[in-house]
């Protein structure tokens, strides 16, 4: 079921007055760059790069929510649409128009405390079951390169399949590992090998006005140069 | 077809040694030297002494785990499966060696540079980013480093003399930013032994009045395409085609054309290694200053010759490629030819030799010797002597200056290792990309010579200097390069006219240059030359050219022949 929150963020926008219907950013439950709940709005590491950003830019959207795959979709079939925080890649990048990173993701292979794995290379993975989720660039690259990849509808899915015995080893995004893995009451150690880094951006819909994206690409940027986005986006070596 | 990782059936046997807390392991090296780097042109006690070398500079950084990036192909599936082992094993560093497309690897380099963030302590890059290098100030040059704060973790053995590719990674000013790791150019590929099927022979003869052979231009190519895929069509029972390409809207389009294409129809103008003053991406340089990529400033991106180029690659595709080539992708179909459908392959990347050289590939004969030969490619209507005859890819070693000290001398050595002496020939002969004249010129190396069908010779011959890779006019390639793919897949979906596509690229790209010309950053920067009507550029000596007459008489040479030009 989709769910749909609409935050038009009308008037928080003083530097630029902007004619252009508000941009649909669809997102998704992937915690610590985005954590949804019952009770208050979306928060998180990316929702507030975008909120600065647009800021920035003094350009403005409002949010949807739906799961990953579907958020993928909508992005690329549906004008004035874009997708956050997603893997940007090679196979990915002439679906969608990119901005980002929005977020710099590490992505480490995690084992049940019980059936520990050895892994010095991506290639020592080789022969195991990985668990991972519909829409995530990691999962697809795995698969590209002929890994046994059971894909779940959601991430928290996959580390519960790995509980189970389901799959050896289950893939994450190593800042949402632990979240994931604490909320479910699951016991979760470091990774085995954190073996892959994505740049998580924003996907726009390939009708979108290019210049509207360079200002946003510019602001961005400028977040960086300034140093405001170092604090949230402290990367692990 | 899918990426297939290098087979390692000695890892199966390998087990870990030297692991970081034993600190330098002696059985380490001895046990890499035994199992894997037997071939080197060093003497075992020169590998140890090297190898010991390698343990010793590291200490200060044993214990660290580093990330480095690098696209997808054989070379780097040894380097991140097996020499990263080896590395870890011998100095205690460990090494996460991602391997991902070529344009991803853009994109973090691009966003290193952007964002000020460590993604990666080294990248592998290919040496067509050397113009973006030395102008954006964001790149470490190893000649300074090598001499200043690299000093003490340089290899002493590292010769850079040694490497072929040398010049590809240098900048104008001089000095060295990208360290080759793997080669490969782009030659033509065919199918020798139905080229000397003599029935073959007089039917092509019958046909089209001069003998089947190696094309020497496009006209050639285009009569030996419509012969196999339209006369010819089965071959023993099989469906045979006289052409191969790809044609997905994908980003590796992009370097499909970018790669030299335009230069290959002769595009822009003698001089090399791209062109001077129109280089091979069309972009006229005064100076070390870009002035314009369309015709009305002095390039050639929307000359007669481009849009030739442009039409031929989607002409072919449409007309003598097999069905599917129009949704496949560098990756998807590097492969192909492996499979004996193919007759001939005019811009075919040598990265993919380890696939046509397996024993269980349908392009070797019961012996193991290749059915297939590889050769200068054929050239286009516009093209003169002088020109650049083909591009060369040099993937590279390449630190940004963000990267923490500690981190980078930790990187800074295992890319030494991985084209040290101890590794490089192993390494050359698991991936076939040549970067050191030693391992070239090794007995080793001659000695495969007849199963790598051309291999050889084209390295062991001045045209490994004639094929290049894009060159230092190029003043942002990550910025630039989506306009080839965005712009060619429109003309490939037939979405607009090729003239069009061209023209609408040509002011992208000249918009591009205007704006790095604002950047109060960059070193030579683009200088925009005004417009002026494209007939009076037409009308000058040199690229722009103006239009000519394309058909021209075709030509072939016996292999023999044709090779001599290496």
């Amino acid at each position: 079921m989709v769910t749909r929150i609409a935050i038009l963020l009308l008037g928080l926008l003083a530097s630029q007055a902007v004619s252009a219907e508000p941009l649909k950013l669809v997102t998704f439950h992937i915690p610590p760059l985005v954590s949804l709940s019952n009770r208050a709005a979306p928060s998180g590491y990316a929702i507030d790069v975008v909120r600065r950003m647009f800021d920035r830019a003094g350009d403005d959207y409002e949010l949807e929510i739906q799961p990953v795959k579907r958020a993928m979709r909508s992005a690329i079939d549906t004008p004035g649409t874009c997708v956050f925080p997603i893997d940007r890649s090679q196979e990915r990048e002439a679906s969608l128009s990119w901005i980002g990173p929005v977020s710099v993701a590490r992505h480490g292979f995690y084992s049940a405390p019980a059936r520990p794995y050895t892994l010095r290379s991506l290639t020592d993975a080789r022969p195991y079951t990985i668990g991972s989720y519909l829409g995530s660039g990691v999962g697809e690259y795995l698969q590209s390169l002929d890994y046994k990849v059971h894909l779940a509808t959601q991430n928290h899915l996959g580390l519960l399949m790995l509980q189970a015995g389901r799959v050896d080893l289950w893939i994450s995004d190593t800042r949402s590992a632990p979240i994931i893995a604490e909320r479910l009451g699951v016991e979760l150690g470091e990774p085995e090998l954190v073996f892959f880094t994505t740049l998580r951006s924003l996907g726009c819909n390939r009708d979108t006005d290019p210049a509207r994206l360079a200002a946003l690409e510019t602001a961005l940027l400028e977040l960086y140069n300034s140093g405001e986005l170092q604090d949230i986006l402290q990367l692990e070596p | 077809m899918k990426f297939n990782p290098v087979r390692l059936a000695v890892l199966a046997v390998l087990p870990a040694v030297g692991v970081a807390e034993t600190g330098p392991s002696e059985s380490a090296i001895e046990h890499w030297l035994t199992e894997e780097f037997q071939q080197s042109t060093l003497a075992p006690a020169q590998q140890r002494e090297e190898l010991r070398w390698f343990a010793e500079a590291a200490e200060p950084y044993r214990g660290m785990t580093i990330r480095v990036v690098s696209e997808r192909i054989d070379t780097h599936a040894y380097e991140a499966n097996v020499l990263a082992r080896a590395f870890e094993d011998i100095t205690g560093i460990q090494v996460i060696h991602e391997i991902t497309g070529e344009d991803d690897l853009v994109k973090k380099i691009q966003a290193q540079m952007d964002t000020g963030l460590n993604i990666y302590d080294a990248y592998i890059n290919d040496t067509d980013f050397i113009g973006t290098h030395y102008r954006r100030g964001k790149t470490v040059a190893l000649t300074d480093y090598i001499a200043g704060d690299g000093a003490g973790v340089t290899l002493p053995t590292l010769d850079l003399d040694d490497f072929i590719g040398l010049a590809f990674g240098m900048a104008p000013d001089g000095k060295l930013y990208q360290l080759p790791s793997q080669q490969f150019a782009n030659l033509y590929w065919y199918r020798h032994d139905w080229f000397n099927r003599e029935d073959l022979q007089q039917r092509f003869q019958d046909r089209y009045g001069y003998p089947l052979g190696v094309p020497q231009n496009w006209a050639a190519y285009e009569d030996i395409a419509d012969f196999f895929t339209n006369q010819v069509g089965e071959i023993d029972g099989q469906r045979v085609w006289g052409h191969m390409d790809y044609g997905r809207t994908d980003p590796s389009l992009g370097w499909r054309i970018s790669d030299a294409w335009l230069s290959l129809a002769g595009a822009g103008d003698p001089g090399l290694p791209n062109g001077l003053p129109v280089d091979d991406w069309g972009i006229r340089v005064e100076g070390c200053h870009p002035v314009g990529a369309s015709v009305a400033r002095g390039g050639a991106l929307d000359s007669p010759a481009a849009i030739y180029a442009v039409d031929k690659y989607i002409e072919w595709l449409e007309r003598f490629a097999p069905p599917q080539a129009y949704n496949m992708t560098f990756t998807t179909s590097g492969e192909w030819v492996a499979q004996g459908q193919v007759a001939q392959q005019i811009f075919w990347y040598t990265a993919f030799l380890p696939a046509v050289t397996r024993p269980d590939t349908k392009v070797v004969d019961d012996d193991g010797q290749p059915l297939w030969r590889i050769a200068p490619s054929p050239r286009g209507a516009y093209w003169q002597a002088g020109m650049k005859s083909g591009y060369q890819d040099a993937g590279a070693w390449t630190f940004l200056r963000n990267t923490p000290p500690d981190r980078l001398a930790a990187a800074w050595l295992y890319a030494q290792f991985t084209v040290s002496k101890t590794v490089s020939l192993r390494k050359l002969l698991v991936g076939l990309t040549p970067i050191r004249a030693s391992d070239i010129e090794s007995d080793l190396f001659g000695a495969h010579a007849r199963e790598l069908g051309g291999l050889v010779e084209f390295y062991r011959s001045p045209a490994r200097n004639i094929w290049t890779p894009t060159g230092t006019n190029v003043p942002d390639y990550a910025a630039l390069s989506g306009y080839w793919w965005q712009q060619v897949g429109r003309a490939v979906r037939r979405e607009v006219s090729t003239e069009e596509a061209m023209a609408d690229m040509a002011k992208q790209v000249d918009a591009q240059l205007a704006h790095l010309a604002r950047k109060p950053d960059r070193s030579c920067a683009p200088k925009l030359h005004p417009e002026e009507p494209r007939e009076t550029w037409l009308s000058r000596p040199g690229a722009p050219k103006p239009a000519r007459d394309t058909d021209v008489a075709p030509w072939t040479l016996p292999y023999e022949e044709a090779i001599k030009q290496w």
